[in-house]
């Protein structure tokens, strides 16, 4: 503290990277919009009027090359799966993945020939919602867990990219 | 598959009214017991002699007591014959082109053979009396115990007249049934429906490929002996080392707030409810000890 | 000096704002100019089909749901209409009156969803958050009666589980007033809006003989000139004992299509008010006592109703069991694509987007 007590003024703020970086990031998580089926009803429900999204600073884009989450909502199926592959890689570090709906979690009520049994077959999941589909208020809570899991994160360890998340 | 092997042979529904078009029983209006070998069975006969309503839609009352039969309940309203107006004209037209209608639940069932399809589709549509303008639906389906192993369906509605028709053909396994897409243009993508997921080709078609499936998936999905799960080596490959399976943890109960503030799942062994995921598999994961709600 | 170009074509979707789902097109484009469009579905197959022949006939109403995930409603009453046909079960009155009241708010919720997006698709983002206003006040009725928001299973098979919460016909009223004034609304912002018909009027253009040849069906075949509902034509459920007018135009075009489905949405509101006014009192709500099914082994059907998308239908092969032999979902949206390619001929490619909107598509409804 001897070092800068009294010698800053008042309009400067100190603060770790590590804070820094995770409160930008947390505060302006822009989901790739990702809406496969019936979840994605959901989703664009809180995204719109009622239960409102932007006040998490949560913008809905549609490339995944500026998104930094990517929302799977709805089943993923064979065909899909490619792509799915192909959007996950697409985006850019840092990234996580909300896994919305027991659909994409586990294959959901669909254990048949042409769906994938949960999209971490595919892409790391970080918080997984269960629900069919999850009420608005339930991928809110995710949302407001995967800020929680961003807090945590630090620079110090780049190691692997899931390593900091 | 008609319903004819499901019934008594007998009809011993004596309040039953039912009048037999073909067979010399009396046409007044009265209740007619028939028996079974009076009721005459022209070859390839479908409709049910002993449980024939009257052409009017009138009502049947249902048979008081009546000895137990292997049948729960009499069948009769359900087998009334539907006045069709199109399938007469059909009939009177391309004498030979079709079997003979079934009916059930005020519907009619034409079978087909697949080499006047086309035909009869032509007629069904251009006929001003049938005008059967609009294919509605076109559906396979797998009977692997028939000789003649898919049963193709087609039903048609014309608006003009506000009537439906369904007409069937059966056809074997590998063997090809003539496009319709010369006489209805929507009939395309229910075709390919039908290719992709039953293997019967279309004849003549104009893209006749994959249109639920991947293009190049193996096997055809709605056949009776393709399993529910499919097969494994046709599932997506992928390595395991490419993808961090993590452990998921049951954070669900917890607020942002309660953990901030240091409050352990305050559910943790009550309920049942684990702090982990019990489901999840057994598989060596990746944990970097920083889990949430632990 | 003359140029020479070549058609490019380029890949839209699936993942794609604007597609309503999972749907790909392959656009051939010279320029701007769209000259030839090829749809590829199948990115949502679930194999419902296949599943629902080794399940019981109660246990596939949940799916249902999942196929046209805006009106499951409508759906389930497809599908256990079809049952019900199969069975020859009967419906007491009173079950029927609840279920026609939730189909009829469920197209309202569609509508809305549907002009919701379909504005937005088109860069009236405004819509998209009032339509969703009014539709979550439907949903908050439909979750009073059975619990979810989105995935209802609210019927059963000859019937409906519950009867409807007390102070749920005054809230289902009072929604009922203020939609009415909220479609003022909706009017005024859209219906003479310059953008609106610049962008609506005169695109996709599918006359009715296209329509009846590739088997279009709903909002679609009706803004096309002719008049075919299924509620009018082959009356179900007690739709023959309520009033309402079936909305026509014949201008072909997007913005018909626009004015049928804003109609629509008020004929709706009509056929509830007069439900509720209807709707015994008193009396029984399933008409199969215990769950024994006996349909016929080896008969066949098909039923239809009118969705908010076009015919909706269910053909079911019974083999004398509980569970169906077969059961195909004829859904709307399968045959409504087809006209995608005719209705994009020569569009600029961002009427491709309007074109997608205004066949409203749901991709679980064609994929299954």
């Amino acid at each position: 503290m001897g070092l800068i007590d009294g010698r800053l003024h008042p309009g400067i703020i100190t603060t770790t990277v590590d804070t820094l970086f995770n409160w930008a990031r947390k505060n302006s998580l822009w989901p790739m919009t990702f809406g496969l089926a019936c979840c994605a009803i959901e989703m664009m429900a809180s995204g719109a009027s009622r239960f409102d999204f932007d006040r998490f600073g949560v913008i809905f884009r549609a490339t995944p090359r500026q998104s930094d989450v990517m929302i799977v909502s709805g089943t993923v199926c064979e065909k899909m799966a490619p792509v799915l592959k192909r959007l996950y890689d697409q985006m850019p570090e840092p990234k996580w993945v909300i896994s919305m709906g027991i659909c994409s979690t586990a294959g959901g009520p669909f254990p048949t020939y042409s769906v994938v049994q949960g999209v971490d077959h595919l892409v790391p999941v970080d918080i997984a919602v269960a629900g069919c589909p999850p009420r608005p208020e339930a991928l809110m809570h995710a949302v407001l867990m995967l800020q929680d899991k961003i807090d945590r994160m630090t620079v110090a360890r780049q190691g692997s990219p899931r390593k900091s998340a | 598959m008609s319903a004819d092997e499901t019934k008594p042979p007998e009809s011993d529904k004596p309040q039953s009214e039912s009048s037999e078009p073909a067979a010399a029983a009396p046409t007044a209006a009265g209740e007619v017991a028939k028996p079974a070998p009076e009721a005459p069975k022209a070859a390839g006969e479908v409709t049910k002699p002993a449980a024939e309503a009257p052409k009017a839609a009138g009502e049947v009352t249902k048979p008081a007591a009546e000895p137990p039969k292997p049948k729960p309940k009499p069948p009769d309203p359900l087998l009334a014959k539907v006045a069709s107006p199109a399938v007469d004209r059909l009939q009177a037209a391309l004498p030979d082109a079709t079997g003979e209608p079934h009916y059930f639940a005020g519907e009619v069932t034409l079978p087909v053979e697949s080499d006047r399809l086309v035909e009869v589709c032509t007629f069904l549509r251009d006929d001003p009396a049938c005008a059967f303008e609009m294919l509605v639906d076109a559906t396979g389906t797998d009977f692997p115990e028939e000789e003649q192993r898919f049963r193709v369906v087609y039903h048609l509605a014309s608006l003009r007249h506000v009537q439906r028709l369904r007409l069937r053909t059966q056809v074997t396994e590998g063997e090809c049934l003539p496009t319709l897409t010369g006489v209805w243009e929507g009939i395309n993508w229910f075709e390919r429906e039908i290719f992709d997921l039953l293997g019967i080709s279309f004849e003549g078609h104009p893209s006749l490929a994959r249109i639920l499936m991947p293009d190049d998936w193996v096997g055809y999905p709605l056949r009776k002996d393709y399993p529910l799960p499919g097969y494994p080596e046709h599932h997506l490959r992928y390595r395991e080392a490419d993808v961090v399976r993590r452990r998921y943890v049951d954070i669900s109960w917890q607020s942002t707030g309660e953990r901030a503030a240091g409050i352990v799942n305050k559910y943790k062994g009550k309920m049942g409810a684990a702090e982990s995921a019990p489901h999840m598999p057994a598989t060596p994961v990746e944990d970097d000890g920083d889990e949430a709600g632990t | 000096m003359v140029f020479s170009t070549t058609e490019m074509e380029i890949n839209m979707g699936p993942q794609h704002p604007s597609t309503h789902g999972v749907l790909r097109l392959k656009l051939k484009l010279d320029g701007e100019r769209v000259v030839d469009t090829w749809p590829v579905i199948g990115y949502l197959h679930r194999g419902i089909e296949k599943l629902a022949e080794s399940k019981e006939f109660i246990k596939i109403t949940p799916y249902t749901d999942r196929m046209d995930y805006v009106c499951g409603m409508s759906a389930n009453l497809a599908y256990l209409g079809a049952v019900e046909k199969l069975c020859g079960a009967k419906v007491p009155e009173k079950a029927e009156y609840i279920r026609v009241i939730m189909v009829e708010l469920n197209r309202i919720a569609s509508h809305l969803l549907w002009l919701g997006t379909h504005a937005l698709d088109l860069g009236a983002m405004s819509i998209f958050l009032y339509c969703f206003r009014e539709r979550e006040m439907i949903l908050d009725l439909f979750e009073a009666y059975c619990g979810a928001r989105l995935t209802y299973n609210a019927f059963r098979i000859s019937g409906v589980p519950a009867d409807l919460p007390p102070g749920w016909t005054d809230e289902c009223q009072a929604f009922l007033e203020l939609f009415r004034q909220r479609h003022v609304e909706y009017q005024q912002i859209l219906t003479a809006n310059r953008i609106w018909l610049k962008r609506t009027k005169d695109v996709g253009i599918l006359n009715a003989k296209q329509c009846l040849a590739l088997s279009v069906t709903g909002p679609v075949l009706r803004a096309a000139g002719v008049a075919r509902d299924l509620r009018k034509d082959e009356p179900y459920s007690i739709y023959d004992q309520v009033d309402f007018d079936v909305p026509v135009n014949d201008g072909c075009d997007t913005y018909a299509r626009y004015v049928v489905r804003m109609e629509e949405m008020l004929q709706s509101a009509r056929i509830v008010e007069q439900c509720l006014v209807k709707m015994p009192a008193e009396g029984p709500l399933m008409g199969m006592k215990g769950r024994k099914m006996r349909p016929r082994k080896g008969e066949e059907i098909y039923f239809a109703i009118e969705g908010p998308r076009g015919e909706q239908g269910v053909y079911l092969i019974s083999d004398g069991t509980d569970r169906p032999y077969r059961c195909k979902f004829r859904n709307s949206t399968f045959a409504n694509m087809q006209a995608l390619a005719p209705m994009c001929k020569g569009v600029l490619v961002a009427d491709v987007v309007a074109v997608i909107g205004t066949l409203d598509v749901v991709l679980g409804d064609s994929d299954r």
